[in-house]
């Protein structure tokens, strides 16, 4: 695949969005999520020898953009991707801010988990992948995948719930 | 419509794939290197990179291996070496006590019989 630096650039124009938009909702800041993407570009350009078809790399792309912005968020500093510090991150760095205030509701909702979570629900409803087709990316048991699925549903029903609470009174 | 269908739906309609920042592509191809990744056909490649890599070990092995059994030779002749010349140092001096000793048999012979 991708005999060419044209071609290659059709690759990266067609799955750009898809690697961009996951590293972004696992990372929660538009900066990071971009270095990631592009790392994720170059590692795909490295290893595009080895790609045989669209699905493989489709699923090489996922599985590597999870993988490296799950690494980059456990490299941050504990504090700052715990659920209950992230909006104190949030308020100290202003640039960061202004891209959150932009994020949606559910975005938000989603930095609230923990991070394989956010990477389940994301192959989930994203990427629109089923159970055991997210067990494969992720390389975990099916029934792993749909353990942190249930949780992760259950925490973001309440975290809605709370945020309804907080708007009806402010209201 | 119930609060769990509510919830996947809404998960499915925010979480369409967001846009990258503009020019992201034309950042990504210019951080790439300037040659391609390789110039050989794929799928040689794969094949033969393996194959080589294990004659390779292989000829090691196969060079650690000789050099062992020679060096191994080497000793086993020096030390056989080693000990022929110690019998044959052995034998001389069996020899020349054997001479003495006839000597002075012979000697005391003849003192007595004197």
């Amino acid at each position: 695949m991708a005999g060419s630096t044209l071609e290659f650039r059709e690759i990266v124009e067609a799955h750009q969005a898809r690697v961009y938009s996951i590293a972004y909702r696992i990372l929660g800041d538009r900066g990071t999520a971009e270095e990631v993407a592009q790392d994720v570009f170059l590692e795909l350009y490295r290893a595009i020898s080895g790609i045989v078809s669209d699905e493989h790399l489709t699923a090489w792309l996922r599985r590597v953009a999870v993988h490296r912005a799950t690494d980059a968020l456990r490299r941050r500093p504990r504090a700052l991707y715990g659920a209950a510090e992230f909006g104190d991150w949030m308020a100290k760095l202003s640039h960061e801010a202004a891209s959150f205030a932009l994020a949606s509701e559910v975005e938000k909702l989603l930095l609230t988990l923990p991070p394989t979570q956010r990477a389940v629900v994301l192959l989930r409803y994203q990427e629109d992948l089923a159970p055991p087709e997210i067990a494969q990316v992720l390389a975990m048991p099916l029934a792993t995948v749909k353990s942190h699925l249930q949780r992760a549903l259950k925490s973001l029903r309440a975290g809605a719930q709370d945020r309804l609470k907080e708007y009806t009174r402010r209201g | 419509m119930d609060e769990h269908e509510e919830l996947q739906r809404l998960l499915h309609r925010e979480l369409q794939a967001r846009e990258a920042p503009a020019g992201f592509s034309a950042r990504v191809m210019a951080l790439l290197p300037q040659t391609p990744p390789s110039a050989i056909p794929q799928t040689t490649q794969r094949f033969w990179l393996p194959a080589l890599r294990w004659t390779a070990a292989a000829l090691a092995l196969m060079g650690i291996a000789g050099g062992g059994y020679w060096e191994h030779q080497r000793r086993e002749r020096i030390a056989g070496e080693r000990a022929r010349g110690q019998v044959i140092l052995a034998l001389h001096i069996s020899a020349a006590t054997l001479h003495d000793v006839l000597h002075k048999v012979v000697k005391d012979a003849k003192g007595d019989a004197e």
